[in-house]
């Protein structure tokens, strides 16, 4: 039975460990954990990339109020950092504009989120995804208690989590860095690999791969 | 390489991987670590021979004329039947370690019938038939722009193409398919059935055709390095595709920092992940095991200190007093390593004599050990350089390999472990087990393509990252 490691061949293939401590250095840098990088980095003796320690400051004050529920401060200094980028990603601008609504809901601040939708949000509603997304949003007004609403999902930290991801992704894609981590690709790959050893060969030899029991295994 | 013992060798009732004397026997790939770090500056890949002519000995003689140049080829008889095609192959078969093989042929003269041929054929074909009229050959034939491969009736592939044309035949060795072009231009792929090395494979077949070839001298009509890049494209997209678990990457590094011991580290993540706004919740089916509690944290912190600061009899004592069992076979893999550690730190300082020594005394009783006596030798070779940190055994010098000696030394402490996951859960973090598991199915897909296509590299995954957007 195909285990995660098959034993048959290549069982003496050996990781850099090198490659291991540079995936990780990525991804804290990707997500502006900097002080953990420099402890890293003295720790395993790894250098860090000489990334531009400015845009890992900026990016991770902007991630930080969108997860504080401060969206519009966000969407500020967005627009400093990077002028167009808003302007090129409308989606997203909309989404953290939403989220903006969002907080004023939560606050109870219900004239203010009406105005702010109106001036704010319904341009934007021409296009018709945007339509969508503004009438869920609206319907949270029709809640004494938005949490028990069937969208409350808009208000939990998931959502921000998810908004804020995009958002320092294509701040990094802007700035002419990767958006994904070689971590995120790495687990991407061996998934796909792993689908085509299942495609090409069959399942009795290649069982479907879960991550999850590979990791645990 | 070292030859890992057998598993089934030990008395022990559950854990097969601790011989008589409780040695780890799992510790053995911190050697193939040492080892990986020797071959760190080897060149790449070997590069494989291609073809760059036509071969004049294995043609079909009589029937056809090869050029000087060995480059271009005459039909000069006239051909009366099927069994005197005039065939030539190149002089060397495809390579295979690559993304795709490309060559060119380019219609000089359609003579008569313009029965030109361009395809693949093994060594052994009967240098008297078209390609693709036996089985094991493949061919895109000009009278009638039908593909053979290997019944007698071809199937309708694309254009026909005679005098002033230029038709390329390729192999893919990534989706395992021939493919064939026309004056710059993709006509159409067919999967590859063929295994084994093949030959670029020209045909003449009326009086007076006559084909030039290209193996890559001069600039082809097709843009093959383009079509490279889309193929790799593809496969790039494919992985794009994939959704990431959400927080997959927190409880990847968290884990890895336990693993190593990286206290400091430990806590400045903890820290900052407490502040992300909402704390990261990782307990909800995460695809990380939470198991991981930091075990032994404090002493492996201070012994990977030790081992860092070349500290190694202090190392060994405090070894012995707060884990013997990992240092009690005098024949084990961390005795070993850490022997040979204080072997190169009186080696660093300039007390070669004194190394020796220690050599002799501690060292000495691994010669003649399967696994150990590449290594001995290596690291003795120290001794013989004026300048060894610019020898080909300078990596012994390096960081490097103290860290690696105090990731061994973790590993053996982890290893004592009463409430350990499994018998291996000591040797690799979770994060290394998933690039294990990458490389090691990267190398089993290669294999079932009989080892076709190009090498897994793990950097070029690394890297490829870092220039994608």
């Amino acid at each position: 039975m195909y285990t995660d490691m098959d034993p048959r061949q290549f069982e003496h293939s050996v990781v850099d460990d090198n490659d291991i401590h540079s995936i990780v250095m990525s991804y804290l840098l990707h997500n502006c954990f900097n002080e953990t990088a420099d402890s890293l980095a003295s720790c395993t003796g790894v250098k860090q990339p000489s990334d531009d320690r400015d845009n890992i400051q900026r990016r991770k004050q902007i991630i930080h109020f969108v997860m504080e529920m401060k969206a519009l401060k966000a969407v500020e200094l967005t627009e400093q950092l990077a002028k167009d980028l808003l302007e090129k990603n409308k989606d997203l601008h909309f989404d953290l504009l939403r989220l903006h609504f969002v907080e004023l809901v939560c606050a109870r601040k219900c004239n203010e989120a009406i105005e702010f939708a109106k001036t704010i949000l319904a341009p934007f509603g021409t296009v018709h995804k945007y339509v969508e997304k503004l009438e869920d949003a609206m319907a949270l007004l029709a809640y004494d208690d938005p949490e028990k609403s069937p969208l409350f999902h808009l208000l939990s930290s998931e959502y921000r989590q998810q908004v804020a991801d995009n958002l320092n992704r294509t701040i990094l894609e802007h700035t002419n860095q990767p958006s994904y981590t070689p971590m995120e690709r790495i687990i991407q790959h061996v998934t796909v690999v792993r689908q085509y050893l299942t495609e090409e060969n069959g399942k009795d030899a290649f069982p479907p791969f879960s991550l999850k029991d590979s990791l645990k295994g | 390489m070292s030859s890992s013992p057998s598993p089934a060798n030990s008395a022990n009732g559950g854990d097969t991987t601790n011989a008589g004397n409780g040695q780890d026997l799992n510790l053995l790939h911190f050697l193939d670590k040492v080892r990986l770090a020797a071959t760190r500056d080897a060149k790449e890949d070997e590069g494989e021979d291609s073809p760059t002519e036509l071969n004049t000995i294995n043609s079909a003689g009589g029937f056809l004329v090869v050029s000087p140049d060995k480059l271009s080829v005459k039909y000069t008889n006239m051909n009366l039947h099927g069994h005197d095609v005039g065939v030539v192959q190149a002089n060397r078969p495809a390579p295979v370690k690559c993304l795709t093989y490309y060559f060119e042929i380019f219609v000089k003269d359609s003579g008569v019938k313009g029965q030109v041929a361009i395809g693949f054929t093994k060594e052994s074909f009967k240098m008297r038939r078209q390609p693709g009229w036996e089985v094991n050959s493949c061919g895109y034939h000009g009278d009638d722009g039908f593909l053979y491969r290997g019944q007698g009736k071809g199937e309708p592939f694309g254009p026909k193409y005679t005098k002033d044309d230029t038709v390329g035949g390729g192999i893919n060795y990534a989706t395992q398919e021939f493919f064939f072009t026309k004056n710059g231009a993709i006509v159409g792929k067919i999967p590859k059935d063929i295994k084994g090395h093949l030959f670029p494979t020209v045909a003449v077949h009326s009086q007076n055709e006559e084909v030039l070839v290209n193996f890559g001298k001069k600039k082809f009509a097709f843009d093959i390095k383009g079509y490279e890049v889309s193929e790799r494209n593809k496969q790039q997209m494919a992985i794009e595709k994939i959704s990431i678990p959400p927080n997959i990457g927190y409880g990847l590094v968290k884990t890895y920092l336990l693993h190593y011991g990286y206290e400091e580290t430990l806590d400045a993540f903890n820290l900052a992940t407490k502040t992300t706004v909402p704390p990261i919740n990782i307990d909800q089916g995460n695809a990380i095991d939470e198991d991981d509690s930091p075990y032994a944290l404090k002493q492996r912190k201070i012994l990977r200190q030790l081992v860092r600061n070349g500290e190694i009899d202090a190392a060994m004592v405090k070894l012995r007093e707060w884990y013997p069992e990992t240092v009690q076979d005098d024949k084990s893999v961390v005795c070993f390593l850490l022997h040979c550690q204080h072997f190169i730190e009186l080696l660093r300082v300039g007390k070669l004599e004194e190394g020796v020594k220690y050599g002799r005394l501690e060292l000495a009783k691994f010669v003649g050990l399967t696994g150990f006596q590449d290594i001995i030798e290596d690291c003795f070779a120290l001794l013989v350089y004026e300048k060894p940190e610019e020898s080909p055994v300078g990596y012994f010098l390096e960081d490097s390999h103290k860290e690696l000696v105090a990731d061994a030394v973790n590993a053996a402490i982890l290893s004592t472990n009463p409430n350990k996951r499994d018998a291996q859960s000591h040797l690799h973090s979770h994060l290394e087990k998933l690039l294990r598991q990458l490389t090691v199915c990267c190398l089993e897909r290669r294999s079932l393509n009989g080892d076709q296509g190009e090498t897994f590299r793990l950097h070029r995954v690394l890297d490829n990252n870092s220039t994608r957007r």
